[in-house]
């Protein structure tokens, strides 16, 4: 199959979690007859289980498929889907801009909603074509008419160019076709210039390497060639390169204006940066693709079998899932409290969620995750100083410290302008120092606020969610390390102390929250036969306390003969659970209590 | 050798608010069939008449039958099971009368359990029975009357808006009433019962547990022995039939959704009415593994104050429980009590015997 830029279409699909992104993919890909309907499982693009059950997409994925248009002429559509959520905003503009066009889906349901509104202005600022899609049309509760106006409103999009359609029943697909070939422009670039070309994506196979998703803007790769990747300079030599149909199909080469994927014997993944531009090694480009950032992991977190016996299994399933996830950096560490382990790094906190669940399902791992926390630097009074990921390991005697550093970020939140105020109520509760606001149009508003780190992986995110009925959305850039008076915290149960709950906190709202802390512990850990207290320590001084009273009635009143054996399942049921908890001293944790940490609420906002 | 004998009456006058064991009402019942059927049921298990030394007649409500319909068991049962130490019925203090008490006697039957509930009419309404405080002084008059002694009266506590107080009442009412055995229930509300639809709560875990102690306390200063977490007896007075349940030991049972214990397996019977009187039980069996059954023993043994003996326990799985459970044990001393060869828990912990035992074995 050979198709000349006019022939081809490159757009991608994106909208709010739900509103049927990948019911709509799904959907293009059988009416172009890629998959056959029976072979479709419902969300084909979704590869993971996790991504289907969350109905979220969290790795990109793209197809190549082709379409006779009413012209009589055979288009070739590479089609691009993307995450949806904020933890991976970097991916998702990537994947724009590897394309021409987006197709922007609605749900008549639902109208505009946050991720929406991100999403679209990511799109406009990468200079795509956009095509409105009001999805869910066939829906009762659908209002076409309010998705229009929202959207002129909002995005300012043309009410009469907005599709109506049903993902579901095949509404309206076909039109949608034809928009795709008529009102989507063909890709440009010259295929006898410099190799340029985008990762957007990459995975791992165990026989080929890296599998790199590309888009070339300029020149032509071929088989043999030799690449380099711009942002370290390494060279291979390339394998194989083809496209997805959604079946791999090899090709010899891929011209500017394509996409398909790449291999190179690449061993590690980590040589491999989505959003760095591919050159060829003896005919280079001078100028790099823009937008390229290095992937960090933002937030640290501690990851331990339940089970101390399974730590070389879970090591076997992280180095496992870091093939295809090159944001995910582990070490080995070990807790008083929890054993051996490793301190994982993640984008964020969706990304930790995900790690955690691919880990408890595919390989079938109990886990124990401790509270997530950012890099701190400590400058020691002897002119030292210490990056520190976990909090166990912040100095306690803070006679020792000279100044702590925190990492902080530039936070650009858009919203209707109805929420402005709970926002910036939020905002300045969680230390946010505000920047700037500026109103995009009539009803929109875009607040700028300096934050610690800390502060937006806790649990800014579903605040901001809910104080802006979710219309509010959220773009983070680091700024870098600033002085920030923090202080350890120490939990002691019954008196001893529990590394794995300690955290890093901010001296002003210390109180505050160690307050919520021991009083959430305390509804989290079950009632045991002995009074607990739950102390909150800083330094050496306890600054909060909550007891747990002691269990007094559990016990079957009735049990005879008939009894036995639902008294011995019910009681097998509770061995499960407990098997599940972790032991400190006497008293027994269940492992809600590590998350429980970053879901406090301190009442404030 | 199996020694004891469960036979389900699963008929009642009426349905009480808690009550979620196999019943039905007796004026809709083919009655007499179920007693054929049930009668056939214990010949197929082909007992020698020296074999059982218990039988428990319970239900629903056994008194429920008339006097002929009871004759047809008593007579069939008395005639059959000639060597029995203890033969209890369950009774309804507004289903007994004279005649039926005569029977009764005439049978072998010396032990009756009657379930009073409460001594306070008012609660008695409100846990749907029928009977009043005074109907419950005239059965027990009946029964000392007839020359039966060994006598249990079942209470429960716990109903929302009671207190300490009703308990104080029901206490001193059935010690008024010279019982030889003594069962307070804390209610439990049960999937498919009237309170769990009607979504009635117990008072708290923490008023649970200080009626717990009080009834035990008083019991015990009044002679009585608080030998399970339910039950209370003067020494010698034990049931010896729920002993076996509880010494983890096996037994026949027979009757509507009646569960048998024999060899490894424990069998329950349908529950369909229409299928037992075709004679189709329909059991359903569960295999108790070696492994199944050391949990159930422990759990099962240690309901009771005197706890289990250590070499009975190495002579059934042969395993030393002290060496097994070593560490456990070392973290729950406080609980449990290790001597003369025996392990128990301390009944000042009864009440919260779930959480020790989990610990003992997770």
């Amino acid at each position: 199959m050979n198709f000349d830029k006019k022939h081809i279409r490159n757009f991608c699909v994106i909208a709010h979690i739900d509103h049927g992104k990948s019911t709509l993919c799904d959907r293009i890909l059988e009416k172009t007859g890629a998959v056959e309907t029976r072979s479709l499982l419902p969300q084909f693009l979704d590869d993971m289980n996790i991504e289907r059950e969350r109905g979220i997409t969290i790795k990109l994925n793209a197809v190549n498929v082709t379409y006779r248009a009413k012209n009589g002429e055979l288009y070739l559509f590479n089609l691009i889907d993307t995450p949806g959520h904020v933890d991976f905003t970097y991916e998702v503009s990537r994947s724009l801009s590897a394309c021409e066009g987006a197709l922007l889906v609605v749900d008549a349901t639902q109208g505009v909603q946050a991720q929406t509104l991100a999403n679209g202005y990511l799109a406009i600022d990468n200079g795509l074509k956009i095509i409105p899609v009001i999805n869910k049309v066939d829906l009762p509760s659908s209002d076409v008419e309010r998705c229009q106006l929202e959207l002129i409103d909002t995005l300012a999009i043309d009410p009469d160019k907005c599709l109506s359609v049903s993902a579901k029943t095949g509404i309206g697909i076909d039109e949608l076709l034809e928009h795709i070939v008529n009102d989507l422009p063909a890709p440009s670039g010259d295929e006898n210039k410099p190799l340029k070309a985008i990762i957007f994506d990459s995975k791992f196979d165990s026989y080929r390497g890296v599998i790199i998703l590309l888009r070339v803007f300029s020149g032509t790769i071929k088989i043999g060639d030799k690449i380099r990747l711009m942002s370290n300079g390494k060279v291979f030599q390339v394998t194989e390169l083809g496209i997805r149909t959604p079946k791999e199909q090899k090709v010899d080469s891929l011209k500017a204006g394509e996409v398909g994927y790449l291999c190179a014997s690449i061993k590690n993944i980590k040589e491999v940066f989505v959003g760095d531009t591919i050159t060829l090694d003896d005919a280079p480009t001078s100028t790099p693709l823009k937008g390229f950032r290095k992937i960090q992991p933002m937030v640290y977190a501690g990851l331990y079998p339940s089970d101390n016996k399974d730590f070389e299994n879970l090591h076997n399933a992280l180095d496992k899932l870091a093939l295809n996830d090159s944001a995910l950096v582990y070490e080995p560490e070990t807790s008083v409290a929890l054993g051996s382990g490793f301190r994982c790094g993640f984008l964020g906190l969706l990304h930790m969620e995900v790690i955690q669940e691919r880990l408890e399902d595919e390989y079938d791992l109990d886990l124990v995750c401790t509270a997530p926390s950012v890099v701190y630097e400590v400058v020691f009074t002897d002119g030292r100083h210490e990056f520190i990921q976990n909090p166990a390991d912040f100095p306690k005697d803070h006679t020792k410290i000279k100044e702590t550093y925190e990492p902080f970020a530039k936070v650009e939140i858009m919203t209707p302008k109805t929420f402005v105020g709970n926002i910036m109520t939020l905002c300045q509760n969680k230390r946010g120092d505000y920047q700037n606001m500026n109103y995009i149009d009539e009803t929109r508003v875009l607040l700028e606020y300096k934050m610690p780190l800390s502060e937006i992986v806790f649990d800014f995110f579903d605040k901001l969610k809910s104080v802006s009925q979710g219309y509010a959305s959220l773009d983070y850039e680091l700024t870098g390390y600033e002085k920030s008076d923090v202080e350890r915290m120490d939990i002691l149960l019954n008196g001893e102390g529990v590394d794995a709950l300690t955290t890093v906190v901010f001296r002003g709202t210390a109180y505050q929250r160690a307050r919520a802390v021991v009083d959430k512990l305390k509804d989290v850990i079950p009632r045991q036969q002995f009074e607990i207290p739950i102390q909150a320590s800083l330094g050496n001084k306890v600054i909060a306390r909550s007891d747990i009273k002691a269990v007094r009635k559990d016990v079957l009143a009735k049990c005879y003969g008939g009894d036995i054996t639902r008294k011995k399942k019910l009681l097998e049921k509770q061995k499960r659970g407990k098997k599940r908890m972790k032991e400190f001293g006497k008293v027994q944790v269940p492992q809600e209590a590590f998350i429980a940490m970053l879901t406090v609420d301190e009442g404030n906002n | 050798m199996i020694n004891s004998l469960y036979i389900h009456i699963p008929f009642c006058d009426h349905i009480c608010a808690y009550c979620d064991f196999p019943k039905q009402l007796i004026q809709y019942s083919k009655t007499e069939e179920y007693l054929n059927a049930l009668i056939d049921e214990i010949n197929e298990l082909k007992i020698p008449d020296d074999q059982l030394r218990t039988i428990y007649i319970g239900g629903g409500t056994p008194t429920s039958l008339s006097l002929s319909q009871l004759e047809i068991l008593l007579f069939y049962l008395k005639s059959h099971f000639k060597k029995l130490d203890e033969f209890t019925i369950e009774a309804n203090p507004e289903g007994l009368n004279f005649e039926k008490l005569q029977l009764i006697k005439q049978s072998g039957i010396n032990r009756i359990s009657l379930g009073v509930q409460s001594s306070s009419n008012r609660i008695l309404e409100k846990l749907g029975r029928h009977h009043c405080r005074k109907d419950v002084v005239n059965a027990v008059d009946m029964i000392k009357k007839i020359g039966i002694y060994n006598f249990n009266l079942d209470f429960i506590y716990g109903l929302e808006n009671t207190s300490i107080n009703d308990v104080k009442n029901d206490l001193e009412f059935a010690l008024s009433l010279q019982p030889k055995h003594l069962s307070f229930y804390s209610l439990q509300i049960e999937p498919n019962t009237y309170f769990y639809i009607n979504k009635t709560k117990t008072v708290s875990d923490d008023e649970l547990a200080d009626i717990y102690a009080y009834i035990s306390k008083t019991l015990e200063e009044n002679s009585f022995v608080h030998y399970e977490i339910s039950n209370f007896a003067l020494p010698g007075f034990e049931s010896k039939h729920n002993l076996t349940y509880w010494h983890d030991q096996q037994y026949y049972a027979v009757g509507l959704g009646a569960s048998s214990y024999v060899g490894n397996k424990r069998e329950t019977n349908t529950l369909s009415m229409k299928k037992y009187l075709e004679k189709k039980l329909d059991k359903k069996t569960e295999f108790i593994s070696k492994k199944d059954e050391e949990f159930e023993f422990i759990m099962l043994n240690l309901r009771l104050k005197e706890g289990f003996s250590l070499s009975e326990y190495f002579d059934r799985f042969n395993i030393d429980f002290l060496q097994k459970y070593r560490d456990k044990i070392a973290k729950e001393k406080e609980y449990l009590i290790i001597k003369n060869g025996r392990v128990s828990v301390k009944p000042s912990y009864f009440y919260i015997l779930d959480t020790i035992f989990l610990n003992l074995i997770s």
